[in-house]
């Protein structure tokens, strides 16, 4: 039963392409995505720290 | 409206919803998808390849929400001027650019088998690769112009005139004669779909919306930083030259 799911007669290439397709590129979106926010902040952080250190050396 | 528009206050509120965005939207997909993929009856004219419709429905309907998102945030960053509208609208395009490329490319996954034609140049088609296209040209005047400020006018200008596309690409089955199919969701009467496809259709358009809430957030705040990180580096230059100076002096 779940095989003939999975099979799905002579359209399975075309159905399991798509699925495919839209898993791959949105996961891919989404991890760039959130990956570059982690980044930015990190980013962000180290030259919080480093300015505060030169405003402490003045 | 105008005080959560505020960056600072933005970053706030936004780190604290998006994570549970992201896992009603995990959920929301898995359901969806498995329940069109396994669930779902077979369709007895069309059999498993109906099953497209579950990704490339939610696809085409959301290529389509998110250039109109774009261009009402450029029309809200030309008439107040608020940085954080031209923003929400640049951190939108790459997501409605990949909606757009997945409807195509489930679009021609389906043409194949029920048409007999991966393409045709038809009126639904051709404005829905309009659509990519001014997508492409949205994101490649940012990347293009240095100065922020006119490449967010040139950018919103682009966006509102390309909203043209939006109810041609919508309409397109009605005014002109295509080989698409007409609105089976959308449309006066109700839907002239199953129940037993509607449920699973429904849950995967709610969760491609929740999707592009938490990758637009996430987007968002991450232009917001870039925004910061360059105030922060422009300080610590001025700082070390201030420095230089003195000493120099000295």
């Amino acid at each position: 039963m779940l095989k003939d799911k999975i099979i799905m007669g002579e359209y399975a290439v075309f159905v399991w392409s798509c699925y495919g397709a839209v898993i791959v590129l949105m996961t891919a979106l989404a991890f760039i995505s959130w990956k570059n926010k982690k980044t930015d902040e990190k980013k962000l952080n180290a030259l919080s720290k480093q300015l505060e250190e030169m405003n402490k050396q003045d | 409206m105008h005080k959560f528009a505020n960056p600072a206050r933005f970053l706030r509120i936004s780190r604290m919803i998006t994570p549970w965005f992201f896992i009603l939207t995990a959920v929301l997909l898995v359901v969806g998808l498995y329940w069109g993929l396994f669930i779902a009856p077979e369709d007895y004219q069309m059999g498993s390849a109906y099953r497209i419709i579950f990704v490339h429905v939610p696809a085409s309907y959301m290529s389509m929400f998110c250039y109109g998102f774009m261009a009402v945030a450029s029309l809200v960053g030309i008439i107040w001027k608020h940085p954080l509208a031209d923003q929400s609208a640049r951190a939108a395009a790459p997501i409605g650019a990949v909606f757009t490329a997945l409807a195509l490319f489930t679009g021609s996954l389906w043409g194949k088998p029920m048409w007999g034609t991966y393409w045709i140049w038809d009126a639904r088609l051709t404005s829905e690769l309009v659509l990519l296209f001014l997508y492409f040209g949205y994101m490649a005047v940012w990347e293009a112009v240095d100065d922020r400020v006119k490449a967010a006018r040139i950018a919103a200008i682009v966006a509102m005139v390309g909203a043209v596309n939006i109810p041609i690409i919508k309409f397109s089955v009605d005014w002109w004669n295509t080989l698409h199919q007409p609105a089976s969701i959308m449309k006066s009467g109700g839907a002239s779909i199953h129940p037993d496809m509607l449920w699973p259709l429904l849950i995967s358009i709610l969760a491609f919306n929740l999707y592009f809430v938490t990758v637009v957030l996430w987007r968002i705040q991450s232009l917001i930083l870039r925004r910061q990180i360059r105030g922060l580096q422009m300080r610590i230059v001025e700082g070390r030259q201030n420095v230089e100076g003195q000493n120099h002096h000295g």
